[in-house]
């Protein structure tokens, strides 16, 4: 999600009437001051979901109703349509159809699958990639929607192993890096994790438009506990990636690394201090090309760290509680907290709210 | 749980802690002997938790012995003492069940102990396939340990004890199947002894948990060692709720499943189910969590125990297996509201009782998104 922060015209197009008609004076204010938007799904204190569009400052400028939790939202800058999954395994997602001003769309999950909580468009945004769950056979799927018909389910792909989820969209357009975390899971017992002793994640390259599996990266075999869950795109074709171990709370295995097609798949060595600190769970990960950076997050071990894009090495530990979402910002990195802060790296805490940010941040960005 | 403190055996386990290549465990931690333990933490570990896994170690050391004598001197009274012994020992494991930290989440023991739900059968496929070859290289010393998680606990030892054939068990001196059966419930003994000693050592878990610092690599202060306890009562209270109530119980009656039901060879089902809660209500009274509660939110107590009380006294107005259970109206609504309490509970926790100690728990940090 590198590049310039869109501009207040921009914004104004890619969040669109159909935000801009439910917003309060307040908010109209606020957006007619924005210069660049951040997309979270949040709980709120009475217990109902939402999807919300932030502002530089952090101020909430619109915000739509989910019927259950959300996890990630998925955005396609030009036509300023989006959408946020329900968290895994969660069987609606909303679309917002700004640009065209229509009302938020539920998008069922088809029979015998479940969402798994991330997405991504093609770039000309006319289809939608969803990961999914094709829960009986315990395969990782794929399901293709086509945005112009109502978001219509027209076909899936397999993501080449058992539990995708997230998913990114290298700089040719059509292959899609995904996070098979290995962990089975089946909606009759809600989120219990049915295969812990013989789990295989692994990072998939994938063709979207012909569905062949390009290239299936493991890592190695003593760490098949080690489950691949989060991207971020660095350069043309490479990604980052972050995982959370399902072994001992006593191993400290490297949790994070780079991987790209044609490359052996590399973690990164992290200092063992900062290693501990993590809890064995990265929550999410984000790339700063610019400055050669990564950030990830731990809302166990209330952290975030920005690491070195090459060696891992950790430039800047935050200690924030509940930290989840991250997302790079102008100047540094922008994160979200399940406790209702905000955080910029380079400015500190920039709001505190009532909303408790769900797992994720994304930078809406040219 | 009953709590009795008897050390039955006293026998030293070493606990092989074995790490390969990129699992290099971070220097024990040094964390001050001066320094005072987490009272809560304290309790919970030295009133409730070691307790009760001294009783389980136990329990799965009567049972080991008892299939020892019935293989050499096969009977049926014997094959009921031995039975009676693997009630105990669901029951042990119904009051330890909660305890989902520490030494049962290193090297698959908790999968090793028990394999369920096994929603694809597998382990019932094994257990058949290695009962009909007498593949001899699963009861070997040592053997079992290296066969399938599927096949080396609980799960395996009730189709074992109870399944298809059982009834030889009684009359076939030294037979395969009593062989398989003493395997298995070595394995389980060897992994109880296992847990004990990790629990119980000077610098064992119970020894971090209760001393966070800055230096310890598993619990850096208070809050994180509360919120490592608060967690456990949520997860679970929610794995209570949609697996073992969810397994057999559906949304509808057509949507039943009581062949699913935990334990229901045996016919533990019920039983599993009222230690369990009954227990983790003792276990939540010894560990004085309650008494960390600021003023104004006494109320969050007095959910959790009206919460406990009636899911409790439910449980107990209930009888038979699963199937029973299900196919009679009046019980299968009492089984329906316990599954509406432990929800209840499950929020009593994971937000309540979080929020009032401005814990981090639940609310994404321990969802494995």
């Amino acid at each position: 999600m590198a590049g310039e922060p869109v501009s207040r015209r921009d914004f104004l197009k890619a969040a669109g009437l159909g935000f801009a008609a439910s917003l309060s004076p307040a908010g109209a204010e606020e957006l007619s001051r924005a210069d660049a938007v951040f997309a979270s799904a949040y709980s709120d204190k009475a217990g109902g979901f939402g999807a919300a569009l932030l502002s530089e400052d952090g101020a909430v400028i619109a915000s739509i109703p989910l019927p259950v939790r959300g996890h990630d939202v998925a955005h396609h800058h030009e036509s300023g349509r989006a959408v946020a999954f329900a968290r895994r395994p969660g069987t609606v997602a909303v679309a917002f159809d700004t640009a065209r001003n229509a009302p938020p769309r539920n998008i069922m999950a088809a029979p015998g699958r479940h969402f798994y909580g991330h997405g991504v468009y093609s770039p000309d945004g006319r289809l939608l990639y969803a990961s999914e769950n094709d829960f009986d056979n315990a395969a990782g799927m794929i399901g293709i929607y086509d945005v112009g018909d109502g978001y219509r389910r027209i076909g899936e792909l397999t993501s080449g192993g058992t539990g995708p989820h997230d998913m990114v969209l290298l700089g040719n357009g059509r292959s899609l890096a995904i996070a098979n975390g290995g962990i089975e899971t089946h909606p009759d017992f809600g989120r219990t994790k049915l295969n812990l002793a013989t789990m295989e994640p692994c990072l998939c390259f994938v063709d979207c438009v012909h569905g062949t599996l390009l290239e299936r990266q493991s890592l190695p075999k003593q760490l098949h506990q080690l489950s691949i869950r989060h991207l971020a795109r660095i350069g043309h074709n490479g990604v980052y990636f972050a995982c959370q171990y399902e072994g001992s709370q006593q191993d400290h295995p490297p949790l994070c690394g780079h991987a790209e097609p044609g490359s052996s798949i590399r973690l990164f060595e992290t200092e063992p201090g900062a290693l501990a600190k993590l809890k064995n769970y990265i929550g999410s990960v984000a790339a700063d090309p610019q400055r050669g950076t990564l950030a990830i997050t731990s809302p166990r071990g209330n952290c975030l760290l920005i690491l070195d894009g090459k060696t891992g090495s950790v430039l800047r530990e935050s200690n924030l509680a509940n930290v989840c979402g991250v997302a790079e910002g102008h100047r540094g990195y922008r994160a979200t907290t399940g406790n209702g802060a905000i955080f910029d790296t380079a400015k500190g805490t920039i709001s505190n709210g009532s909303l408790q940010w769900d797992n994720h941040l994304l930078r809406i960005s040219g | 749980m009953k709590l009795s403190f008897k050390n039955r055996r006293g026998r030293a386990i070493a606990a092989a802690i074995i790490t390969a290549g990129l699992l290099m465990p971070l220097p024990a931690s040094k964390a001050s002997q001066e320094g005072t333990p987490v009272r809560i933490i304290q309790n919970a570990t030295d009133k409730y938790i070691i307790p009760a896994f001294q009783q389980f170690n136990g329990a799965a050391g009567d049972l080991r012995q008892h299939i020892e004598q019935l293989c050499a001197i096969p009977s049926n009274a014997q094959l009921a003492k031995v039975r009676a012994d693997f009630d105990r020992l669901v029951s042990n494991w119904s009051s330890i069940s909660i305890v989902r930290i520490g030494p049962i989440l290193q090297h698959n023991r908790l999968e090793k102990l028990l394999f369920w739900p096994d929603r694809r059968g597998i382990g019932l496929r094994q257990i058949q396939a290695i009962l009909a070859k007498q593949d001899e290289t699963a009861i070997s010393a040592g053997g079992l340990s290296q066969k399938s998680v599927a096949v080396q606990g609980l799960a395996a030892l009730e189709y074992v004890l109870y399944g298809k054939g059982s009834e030889t068990l009684g009359q076939k001196t030294d037979g395969f199947r009593c062989r398989f059966a003493k395997a298995i419930s070595t394995n389980v003994d060897t992994i109880s002894g296992q847990l004990l000693t990790e629990w119980q050592a000077p610098d064992g878990f119970a020894h971090s948990w209760q001393y966070p610092a800055a230096n310890n690599p598993l619990y850096r202060d208070e809050k994180e060692s509360l919120s490592a306890l608060v967690s456990l009562f949520s997860n679970g209270l929610e794995f209570y709720d949609t697996v073992e109530m969810g397994a057999f119980l559906g949304i509808t009656p057509e949507k039943d499943r009581p062949r699913r039901a935990l334990f229901r060879r045996s016919g533990n089902t019920l039983k599993s189910l009222q230690t369990s809660l009954s227990d983790i209500q003792e276990f939540y009274r010894q560990s004085e969590l309650a008494s960390l509660l600021p003023e104004g939110s006494d109320w969050i107590n007095e959910a959790i125990e009206f919460g406990f009380r009636h899911g409790i006294a439910n449980l107990d107005a209930l009888d038979g297996s699963a199937t029973d259970m299900l196919a009679n109206p009046q019980q299968r609504a009492k089984l329906a509201y316990v599954r509406t309490v432990v929800r209840g509970l499950n929020e009593n926790f994971g937000i309540d009782m979080t929020a009032a100690l401005d814990l981090t728990a639940n609310f994404s940090s321990l969802d494995g998104d």
